[in-house]
């Protein structure tokens, strides 16, 4: 049972390939971020020049051909309507191609169900934190099986922060890793902390860190915006893993590369005698692999697929999904 | 003292009081935190849940009536019953008349210029006879924001069957002048896209 996963959501085209769980091979090509963060359609043209290159670099890391495929599976959203289309096209071009089922997957889904994979957790509490979504969920039976947002941001998610804020400070490249690094060594300045029982805010710490580049070192600004956002995050995680009694953390998506968040969640979980779980890199950054596991496992379980649900959702909700597995 | 509960930030121990049954709700130290942040919010947190909790007595609120309170704990007197949440997963429990009290205390609470800032079930305290207390003020604040109170509402939507969420803001509506501001608020909140009808109904249509 061969699985082709292709991710196009945002600024990277993966391609992963899956048999019976194991992961055969995961390609990406990404666009290269500059300071100008990213202009839509310039990604989409990215994708559609990458994507002959990665699908066949990621059969030949399989070392399988084309014709061993024996099902799609493609991002239907959430993500950038362009990027999204351009691994939709892809998805039904090979699936028509070879005769074989396709699966539209939820991106927030795939990587929570990626970490669960590689985590072997029966039941975790699920931290999904990227550039778009900052959500905690947990699955819940009724009234049917899907993945319940306990908590999510208010405004925008906490990378798109990281890297808005990145791009007001000048660094290159625009994003979370580089407010990580320019913070290393930082002092705390008291900055704005918004948590709402399990929902948070980022916008208002995001002006005033920014109004604060003006005045204060840059350095603990960098730091002190990423503690108060990482412990605004961890304080409500903790909450939903309290109302839950779940005993399974697991944290995912592209923030969830970040060192510190993971440090931080660790803590917090051990203080309760819980479990935690960060993946490795290779999949918290987007990617094929995690789009082909979660098609295979709609396959397996036997997920009816209409033609008119294959599309593309930029607002495609997590909790909208019936978990089928 | 006996610790009778573990919440996401404070334990609950029991204790007596000058003959009163009290609880003292201690806010731990969070190791895992950048200390300054934390200390700070500890504390502050402390505060002004006391000051809440003396606001919303004095509104005439239902809520534990505060005895005292030191740089991390509150010592309070103490509330015999069921969570709401707990209450609300029993099948057979009629439970109309405590819905109904969580719109006249959230009404009371909003008329006295206090958003709850954690709204949900988990925080509603119903005893035998379905009255209802409210607890938890960590979040609290005195505010003139119509978003805040707001917020209130949406959070107890999301954790309420649709029937349920209906007689809720029913008697919350009868029970504060200013309610239809409120409830306009909260649906210019979920106009905002992102957070559209994510309650517990959602998911089945």
């Amino acid at each position: 049972m061969v699985t082709l996963g292709i991710e196009s959501s945002a600024h990277t085209f993966g391609v992963g390939i899956v048999d019976n769980g194991k992961f055969l091979s995961n390609k990406k090509d990404m666009y290269a971020i500059s300071d100008k963060g990213m202009i839509p359609r310039k990604v989409a043209d990215h994708h559609s020049d990458a994507s002959y290159a990665v699908i066949e670099g990621s059969l030949t890391d399989a070392g399988i051909s084309l014709h061993d495929v024996d099902s799609i599976g493609y991002t239907k959203g959430p993500g950038i309507g362009p990027c999204l289309r351009v691994g939709e096209l892809a998805a039904k071009t090979l699936a028509s191609k070879l005769h074989v089922p396709i699966y539209p997957v939820n991106h927030a889904i795939a990587h929570i169900e990626v970490t669960k994979h590689l985590s072997k957790f029966k039941d975790p509490l699920a931290l999904y934190v990227s550039g778009g979504n900052s959500q905690i969920l947990g699955i819940v039976a009724s009234p049917f099986k899907h993945y319940a947002v306990y908590g999510e941001t208010f405004d925008i998610g906490v990378g798109n922060m990281l890297d808005n804020f990145a791009r007001a400070a000048n660094l290159n490249p625009a994003w979370g890793s580089s407010v990580s690094k320019l913070a290393e060594g930082g002092k705390y300045i008291s900055m704005p902390y918004n948590v709402k029982g399990m929902d948070f805010t980022f916008t208002g710490l995001l002006t005033n860190a920014v109004k604060m580049l003006d005045k204060a070192n840059h350095k603990d600004v960098a730091f002190s915006l990423q503690e108060t956002a990482f412990s605004m995050l961890s304080e409500a995680t903790e909450r939903a893993l309290m109302l839950t009694s779940k005993k399974e953390l697991t944290v995912c998506g592209g923030v969830a590369q970040s060192a510190r968040l993971a440090d931080m969640l660790k803590g917090m979980v051990h203080m309760h005698k819980a479990k935690f779980y960060v993946a490795p890199n290779e999949y918290n950054a987007d990617n094929g692999a995690m789009i082909a596991l979660v098609a295979e496992k709609m396959h397996m379980s036997g997920a009816k697929i209409n033609d008119k649900d294959c599309n593309v959702q930029q607002r495609y909700r997590a909790d909208s999904v019936c978990i089928t597995w | 003292m006996k610790k009778i509960a573990e919440g996401a930030e404070a334990d609950i121990f029991k204790l007596r009081f000058m003959g009163l049954d009290a609880i003292l709700k201690y806010r731990r130290t969070k190791p895992y935190l950048e200390k300054s942040l934390y200390e700070n919010i500890r504390n502050s947190r402390t505060k002004n849940e006391a000051k809440m909790l003396y606001l919303a007595v004095s509104g005439g609120a239902s809520v534990p009536k505060p005895i005292f309170v030191s740089r991390y704990a509150i010592c309070m007197e103490a509330i015999t019953g069921t969570r709401l949440d707990m209450i609300l997963a029993m099948q057979h429990v009629d439970s109309i008349k405590a819905i109904h009290g969580i719109g006249v205390e959230l009404a009371i609470l909003h008329s006295s210029m206090i958003a709850h800032g954690d709204y949900t079930p988990a925080n509603i305290i119903v005893d035998k006879n379905m009255k209802v207390y409210v607890i938890d003020f960590g979040l609290s604040e005195y505010t003139f924001s119509l978003e805040d109170k707001a917020i209130d509402l949406l959070l107890m939507k999301r954790s309420l069957i649709e029937k349920d969420y209906r007689a809720f803001i029913e008697s919350y509506r009868r029970h504060l002048k200013d309610a239809n501001k409120v409830i306009a608020k909260l649906e210019e909140i979920e106009q905002r896209g992102r957070y559209q009808n994510r309650s517990l109904d959602h998911a089945s249509h």
